[in-house]
């Protein structure tokens, strides 16, 4: 009797896919190359206008035709009321001196001007920039959307009206999990602490058989995300039940990627002890492969980091003017723990294909290797 | 919240009794804000403290809102002293 394939999972069931692999990726590129290679490619847009979404989303469509795509956003789970002259008054002056000491220790030139005036993302601009996103993805019947903050279920029943897109939601604690469950939410994805970016602080081990005894005997589907890099990683998300894994630090280092080149080195230099988080870019904890940037604000004379929005106020400029300037030792790109498996750069096509095999490859032997009590 | 001309219509502020005093936890709470290069970040900060009853409901479909107010726990340095919650990511203390 022919074994059933152990990676046909019900996320490939549902959304027609050959593996159960989902790249979360900036680079449009990627997205396109993972969905042909039969993943399912997200993008994350929430740095992009509503017009170049909709841009990004043609480009998408006209390379993988029918296959399913979605689009990440940030849904605000919260707001303040106030503007950002506000807050801006709250920045102490001991930090703007720091900061201004940080530029001329490292030889940082200003950054260069604005091509136009940046969104606050303080307050009601965010609900304002949130919906004008959110109302590009409906009308363009992008197939999945997904919000990497906010819960995504006041948007269930235009959704379901709609159509489309599927909604996906990422969480990083199990009560989140149950409140999006119980709201119909078609996909949760687990994400655990090693994750990188912005992420909860339960381990993926330990969060995802917890929301999969919640999603139980319900139609929402599970995808674990955190560490996740190689197929073995993905043979042990399906052991702990997920219908399929979600990842991103990966795809920054595939030919695809618009990661700068040295950012691909330090990709490939990097061990999950590289993978540090700093509350010095954002004010909350990120986890970046360490950096002068993060190595400062570690310093004894450092201020602590001002919670957010406060401090990415107050970098901004700063930040902006590393990037422009690619000075590239202040700079550590977004990452999670996993990122010791990235050994080499290949296209994503590529990726997807070696961790299905590899992944295919732990289960077979599993399979065949039981382990000895 | 300030809201510009034209867009009053799409909020309504209401008040439900029934959830005023209660005391609950914002989680996922926190602002999206600006990041290098313009990109916007996510943060799961978390704050406890009491809902004020004042319900904010935001275009169409509704986006719900409660105000959460005298806070025992926010984020390290955190000065507001109070911000509007999602619904979905605030969780009553009494359920």
């Amino acid at each position: 009797m022919a074994q059933a394939n152990p990676l046909h999972t019900r996320l490939c069931e549902a959304y027609g896919v050959e593996y159960p692999i989902v790249a979360f990726a900036h680079t449009k590129d990627v997205i396109a190359a993972v969905s042909r290679a039969g993943g399912i490619g997200v993008l994350g847009a929430a740095g992009l206008d509503p017009e170049e979404i909709r841009s990004a989303i043609h480009w998408i469509r006209e390379r993988v035709g029918d296959r399913p795509f979605g689009v990440d956003l940030l849904l605000p789970a919260s707001f303040v009321e106030g503007n950002a002259e506000d807050l801006e008054a709250q920045i102490p002056d001991g930090h703007r001196v720091f900061v201004q000491r940080l530029k001329s220790e490292g030889n940082i030139p200003d950054p260069k001007p604005l091509d136009k005036p940046p969104t606050s993302g303080i307050g009601p601009d965010m609900l304002r920039r949130a919906r004008a996103q959110l109302d590009v993805i409906f009308e363009e019947r992008v197939p999945i959307f997904a919000s990497a903050l906010g819960s995504p279920a006041f948007l269930i029943e235009r959704a379901r009206e709609a159509g489309a897109p599927k909604l996906w939601g990422l969480i990083g604690l199990p009560r989140q999990a149950r409140r999006e469950i119980e709201a119909g939410v078609d996909v949760v994805i687990a994400a655990g602490s090693d994750a990188g970016g912005h992420s909860g602080s339960i381990g993926t081990f330990s969060l995802v058989p917890e929301v999969m005894r919640l999603a139980r005997g319900t139609n929402t589907l599970v995808l674990a995300a955190g560490g996740v890099t190689t197929g073995a990683h993905v043979a042990a998300a399906l052991a702990l039940g997920a219908d399929g894994v979600w990842c991103g630090t990966i795809w920054q280092a595939t030919n695809e990627s618009e990661t700068e080149p040295f950012q691909r080195e330090q990709l490939l230099r990097s061990n999950s002890e590289d993978a540090v988080q700093s509350r010095a870019s954002t004010g909350k904890p990120v986890r970046m492969i360490r950096s002068k940037w993060s190595e400062a604000w570690k310093q004894p004379s450092a201020p602590e980091p001002l919670p957010m929005p406060l401090q990415g106020m107050l970098v901004a400029d700063i930040q902006r003017a590393i990037k422009d300037h690619r000075v590239e030792d202040w700079q550590g790109v977004p990452s999670g723990q996993g990122v010791g498996a990235i050994t080499t750069v290949k296209h994503a096509s590529q990726v997807v294909l070696d961790m299905a095999e590899e992944a295919l490859g732990t289960l077979e032997r599993l399979r065949v290797e039981p382990v000895e009590a | 919240m300030t809201l510009e001309a034209g867009e009053r219509d799409q909020a309504r502020i209401e008040f439900v009794a029934a959830h005023a005093g209660r005391r609950a936890t914002c989680e996922g709470g926190g602002h999206a804000g600006p990041a290098p290069g313009g990109a916007q970040v996510g943060a799961r900060q978390r704050y406890v403290g009491r809902v004020s009853g004042r319900r904010m409901v935001y275009g169409d479909p509704p986006w719900p809102f409660l105000e959460l107010t005298d806070f025992t726990e926010r984020p390290e340095g955190a000065t507001e002293e109070r911000i509007w919650c999602d619904e979905a990511n605030l969780f009553f203390d009494d359920d």
